[in-house]
Parts: structure tokens; sequence; C-alpha cells
């Protein structure tokens, strides 16, 4: 949600950042404490009521920030990543800074 | 996986400088965290190396007779940081140092090597500038000495030719007694990142502590070449500390002239120009005992 993107060069398609080095994938510095909790519930469509765990929690992250940042700032951003750089200029565009 | 065709272990700085002399295409090999990339990307494949990485007589930190620091340029960055003389004399230095790449790259990489790229983004750079270091460079004529705002000739290039080596980097004492100064890197991780923008400000507090007598400000990536903020650091000279906080990062704007490439637009870094610069003062004042 807020740093990993994949950069284009606009008139030849090229990927521009096809490195690890460029590519800004979150080190352990960047990653906060994570605590995960279990809700129980049975998941009558599957088998033995169970359900798959791989996508959930990856999925409501970045509406949950984006909706954060609308709330202290007053500005929606609607694409991803929202890093600095993309901020800088939502809220220059807003006049905020 | 590296594609070189031969490589010479010089047995000392002037072996080096001959074979360099013999070679007009060979590149110096330190401690090869930028060189062995280049070639694995094969901007240098097929080359020549000519490695100073074993030269015992230019590793070490020491402090001369003269109270000046004398950094021996093969001195890794994880060196640097460590260093019982840099930590009790020139924290910034060590501070800055320990912000280029990750654990392994500063356990190889050298603060000679950093310099000697002529690189806008190196992380010892800015701090080296911000306290107008001195380059020793020996070539088959002898010694010379350039100061650090002479050294940059644009992007890759600095006053050095092909059969010269950066023997020494000297901090004269007058340049870092009385002084605090502080590092900032802007980059778009905390870890194995190149900065966006790198600040370095070096400051002189007055003897009560309120006023700063002297600031030195140096940016990197805020142009081709890493550079100071001349007129930013004259329109903060004497003022109130608290005063300069506010002021120097404006005018540090007409100083810099950064470019939009694809990893950060030049709005963004001058964003970062005019908020950076008043924090990394503030915190080097507050290092040289500021209340703030």
């Amino acid at each position: 949600a807020l740093s990993e993107e994949m950069k284009y060069d606009e008139k030849t398609g090229r990927l521009l950042n096809g490195n690890l080095l460029d590519y800004k994938m979150p080190t352990t510095m960047d990653t906060p404490e994570l605590h995960a909790l279990f809700v129980e519930t049975d998941d009558s469509s599957a088998p033995f009521g169970n359900k798959s765990l791989g996508e959930p929690p990856a999925i409501p992250v970045a509406p949950a920030i984006r909706n954060a940042l609308l709330q202290a700032t007053g500005v929606a951003v609607n694409t991803l990543p929202m890093n600095p750089q993309k901020l800088v200029e939502a809220f220059t565009k807003e006049g905020l800074i | 996986m590296y594609d070189i065709e031969g490589i010479y272990k010089a047995q000392s700085v002037a072996d080096a400088i001959a074979a360099l002399g013999q070679d007009p295409a060979a590149v110096v090999i330190a401690g090869g965290t930028d060189v062995l990339i280049k070639i694995r990307e094969g901007k240098l494949a097929g080359c020549r190396l000519v490695s100073i990485h074993d030269l015992a007589e230019l590793k070490g930190i020491a402090l001369a007779a003269n109270g000046d620091l004398e950094i021996g340029p093969l001195s890794t960055f994880r060196d640097v940081t460590y260093d019982p003389i840099i930590r009790k004399l020139l924290p910034v230095l060590g501070e800055a140092t320990d912000m280029a790449g990750g654990p392994q790259l500063r356990a190889a990489g050298t603060i000679g090597g950093n310099v000697s790229n002529g690189i806008t983004s190196a992380d010892s750079a800015s701090t080296l500038v911000a306290l107008d270091a001195v380059l020793r460079v020996q070539g088959p004529a002898g010694l010379r000495e350039v100061p650090i705002a002479d050294w940059y000739k644009g992007v890759g290039k600095v006053d050095m030719a092909h059969d010269e080596l950066l023997i020494k980097i000297i901090i004269p004492k007058s340049h870092y007694e009385g002084w605090t100064g502080h590092y900032i890197k802007y980059a778009q991780r905390n870890a194995m990142d190149i900065a966006t923008l790198g600040v370095s400000c070096a400051v002189k507090l007055s003897p009560d502590k309120k006023t700063a007598e002297e600031v030195h400000l140096a940016f990197g990536v805020a142009g081709p070449v890493p550079m100071r903020a001349k007129n930013a650091e004259s329109a903060v000279k004497g003022l109130p500390i608290t005063e300069a906080i506010a002021k120097i990062g404006a005018a540090a704007l007409g100083d810099v002239n950064p470019r939009t490439s694809w990893r950060a637009s030049k709005e963004f870094r001058i964003q970062l120009v005019g908020e950076l610069s008043g924090r990394a003062l503030a915190e080097a004042a507050k290092k040289g005992g500021a209340a703030l």
C-alpha cells in the first residue's frame, strides 16, 4: 500500500525498476510490529467450514490507510502506492502545502 | 558470474599508480561494492582490474600531531562508524556512513570509494562536503591536496587523473573542533536504499548555546554533485538558533537544483530540501548543547 510499485517508461513500456534495489519492498527496518488475532467462524461454503488465510489480511490494508489519510487531511488518494512522492503531489494540488 | 579479463593485485600505492599508468583502461577496485555490480550488469564487462584492496597503508584512522583527523580511504563504512576517534571527535561522519546500504555492504564498501566515485547520492559525501574535508591524492608526480569543494567535476567525475589514487581524507582540526553535525538520509525505505535526498548540517554555536555563529549545510542529490548551500549558510549566520532553524529551509531553496528522475520529482526533492534543512540544523544544535 505504501511502497511497492512497478514503474514503466511511458514511451517504450520498459520496466524501470526491475531489481530489488529500485522495487521498494519493505525491509525489516520498515515493517511495523505485527500482531495476528484469529476470529473463528464457520464458512459453510467450504469443506469442514475452513477459510483461506492468504488474501484476507492483504486486502483491507490499502483502503484502511487511504481512509485514514482522507480523514486526517481531507485528501483522497485513489492510486497505490501512497508514498511520500505521491502525497506531496496530492497535497500540492489540494493546496495543503 | 563476473566477466573480468584479469586482476592485478598492487603491492603498494606506488605500484598501483604504475600499473594504472601502464594500462589506460584498467579499473581500480577497492571494496568492490560498486565495481562488481557494474561488471555483473555488463557495464564493465571484460575489464582489467587493479586491486588496492589489501594495501595496509591506505587503511586506518588516526589523529595527526596537529589535531587533523586523517582517514585512510580503504576504511570501510563500518570501520568509520565504529572507530573510537570518529565516535569521540566527529560522530556525525560515523552516523552518515552507518546509513549506507545494509550491514554486508558497510563491511565491504570503503569511504574512499564512496568519494572517488563522484556520485551525488553517496552517504558520506554530503557530510564530508559540510566539513570542508581535504582529499590527498598521489600520482606519478607526487602528492597534492584538493579541498572537497573543488573535487566534484560532474556526475561520476572527480578531480583525479586515471593514474592517481586517493590516499587520505583529512578533516582539519578547525573544521570539527567546536562543531556538531547531523546527517539526514531521506530514502524511500529504512535500509538497502539510495538517498532521495541527503542533508548534512554542521553548526558552531556561541558559548551560551543560543546563537548559530556559523552553519555549514550540504546536500546530496540536490544537484548533479554533492553541494554546499552557501546562500542558506550566510542567511542564518549569527541568528538565534530557533530563528536559524525556521529560516534555513526556505533559504536553501535558492541554492539547490534538483532534477526530476523516475525515482523522484524535482518538486518532491524541493519539498524535502525545505523541510529537512531545518530538522538537520535543529538536531545538530541539540548535539551541541542547545536547549530546543
